[in-house]
């Protein structure tokens, strides 16, 4: 058994899985940057409805970490 | 020429504030094109001034600051919606290996003349489009094809952002020069007349721009006579619609180009082969393929939106007000007293006639048509859909950034600002800044269209404070206004991302932003030439 358990790990294809995951988590990231904007656009359009202050200086807070994260992915 | 500058909610004018004014713009300018930094970073840093700059130096609350933002960020969906939707309908389009026979048949068609190619499909074809749906469109569509032909990325984009760019004013059947007309009390006739004349002066230096692109002042030689013949039958046709019917013009221009460059202009003496030119050779991949099956998508799409477009009662009734998905925004004032009023619907998105949904409506019939003639692999919609994603990423995240800068610069004041500026300091030689303050509008906003909204009435004031032709005014601004449709980033993201050049919109506004000068002050000159000569009034 448990030389059959080893001939599996040995198998598997370990290096390629990674070589092609890269390259999709590289654009699922980005995609990621973006959907997050689009979500403070979202809280950023609530609170400029709310007419508060203070929520709206959160927003646009929010709207710049996320901007901040979409400049490190793009 | 004083002006109140309190009348139109900004501060008092001086050099320093207007620098500050213009910081974003030079900012985003600076490190796309001196940096080589991506739209899409150039964007956020942009923003991050302009927020500074509107908080600070023009009086602009959070209030300001945020809806300038989100307004910004709501307006990208109509042009993202295209990005996507174009790019989809493109990959389809390769997957059935179409680009190749398109190629094929337009290299059979014009003698194999790569530069008539690039006239035809480049030029006349982006006008065509232009004339009934712009918003970027004849870019996404163009800008494959040509580089199915075989052009670079780089030229192919180029080419097509400067060869749609002419046509904005009289093109989307007319929204941009209604905005002229509905904007001023300015003479229709008198408008419509010089709007003409400038635009199809503007078509005669966009022909020559994309020669110079294409291979600098050498392709002059070759590319003379084409560009000359489809500028005068293009600019002919152009002005003769706009006199009966302004809202026409571009769509004729566009349609008669495109005959005249594919039936005609190839049988000119210096188009036609050598008499011992080698035949060109068939690609066996391509032999025997309809062109017009290739061509179907595209053909569809134009079958699709002129139906729609040109047929009132329907364009009337798909877009009906519950149609349309507008954000409401109430009204927004600066400490010095700047307004944006409260809209019902903000940028109202015309779910069944925005170019968006017509695209996805065409790939779908597209899609089906290619089934049944069995041009359609196994897969297909799901490896297109994936290439899609890759692509358009890049172009989104430019876009997103741009314009939360552009509209926070518009709702700030800081846009106007800039071109009061520009007014009151050049007196007498208005004419010749005119189409730049046009340049400068469709830069920050990314449409010509948007551009005379921002500055027709502000044209029209100056030319009447100075006593000079308010219609070659406004005809230099929206001349202005069209051709900066090239050097737009929005455009340049949209151009890129089609073009698989995403990250590089800098390399390509640098381009474009020397042929924007020179045709600014071709542009200026031609209108201070006539006012000097006393036309117009």
């Amino acid at each position: 058994m448990s030389n059959l358990a080893e001939k599996r790990v040995v198998e598997q294809p370990v290096q390629e899985v990674k070589k092609e995951t890269k390259p999709n988590n590289a654009i699922q990231i980005k995609l990621f940057s973006i959907i997050t904007v689009w979500i403070a656009f979202v809280v950023g359009y609530f609170a400029l409805s709310s007419g508060s202050e203070t929520f709206m200086w959160a927003a646009l807070g929010l709207i710049a970490l996320t901007s901040g994260f979409l400049y490190m992915k793009n | 020429m004083g002006i109140d500058m309190s009348q139109v909610g900004l501060p008092d004018l001086s050099v320093l504030k207007w620098i500050l004014a213009a910081l974003p713009v030079v900012v985003v300018l600076t490190l796309m094109m001196g940096f080589k930094m991506s739209g899409a970073r150039a964007g956020v840093i942009a923003w991050l001034v302009g927020l500074a700059v509107a908080f600070f130096g023009f009086g602009g609350g959070v209030d300001v600051l945020l809806s300038g933002t989100v307004k910004g960020l709501w307006t990208t969906i109509f042009v993202l919606f295209i990005i996507w939707a174009s790019m989809y309908m493109y990959n389809i389009v390769d997957q059935t290996g179409s680009f190749k026979v398109i190629a094929a048949t337009f290299t059979k068609l014009t003698n194999g003349n790569k530069m008539l190619q690039l006239l035809i499909l480049g030029w006349a074809f982006p006008t065509f489009i232009q004339g009934v749906c712009g918003f970027g469109v004849p870019v996404a569509v163009a800008t494959p094809l040509l580089i199915g032909l075989g052009f670079s990325p780089i030229t192919a984009v180029v080419t097509t952002l400067l060869g749609h760019s002419w046509g904005i004013t009289f093109g989307s059947l007319g929204s941009s020069y209604s905005i002229n007309i509905s904007l001023s009390t300015v003479d229709p006739a008198a408008m419509a007349f010089w709007g003409s004349i400038f635009i199809a002066f503007g078509g005669i230096l966009t022909g020559f721009f994309i020669l110079h692109n294409y291979a600098g002042f050498k392709a002059f030689k070759e590319g003379f006579v084409a560009v000359v013949f489809l500028s005068v039958v293009m600019g002919a046709a152009l002005i003769a619609t706009v006199f009966v019917s302004p809202n026409l013009g571009c769509f004729v221009a566009g349609g008669v180009g495109l005959i005249a460059g594919s039936f005609v202009l190839p049988k000119f003496k210096a188009y036609r082969p050598a008499a011992d030119a080698p035949a060109i050779n068939e690609d066996p991949e391509t032999a025997g393929k309809s062109f017009v099956d290739a061509f179907s998508a595209y053909l569809i799409l134009i079958a699709v939106v002129f139906s729609i477009y040109l047929i009132g009662p329907v364009k009337g009734f798909l877009e009906q007000s519950m149609f349309q998905l507008g954000l409401p925004f109430a009204e927004t004032i600066t400490s010095f007293g700047y307004v944006q009023a409260g809209v019902e619907k903000y940028s109202a998105l015309k779910l069944f006639t925005t170019p968006g949904t017509l695209i996805i409506l065409s790939t779908i019939l597209a899609a089906l048509y290619y089934r049944t003639k069995g041009l359609l692999p196994q897969g297909v919609f799901k490896t297109a859909w994936n290439n899609t994603i890759k692509q358009s990423l890049g172009s989104t995240a430019t876009i997103m950034t741009m314009t939360m800068m552009a509209v926070l610069m518009t709702v700030s004041g800081l846009t106007t600002y800039l071109a009061y500026g520009i007014a009151v300091s050049t007196g007498a030689l208005f004419p010749l800044i005119s189409p730049f303050i046009g340049i400068l509008g469709g830069f920050v906003t990314s449409s010509g269209t948007s551009s005379n909204i921002l500055f027709t009435g502000l044209q029209f004031e100056v030319a009447t404070v100075l006593g000079i032709s308010a219609s070659i005014i406004l005809s230099a601004q929206t001349t202005g206004a069209s051709l900066s449709n090239s050097f737009s980033p929005g455009n340049a993201a949209l151009g890129a991302g089609v073009s698989g050049l995403s990250g590089r919109e800098g390399e390509i506004l640098k381009i474009t932003l020397v042929y924007n000068i020179a045709s600014g002050i071709a542009v200026g000159l031609l209108a201070f030439i006539l006012i000097k000569l006393g036309m117009g009034l």
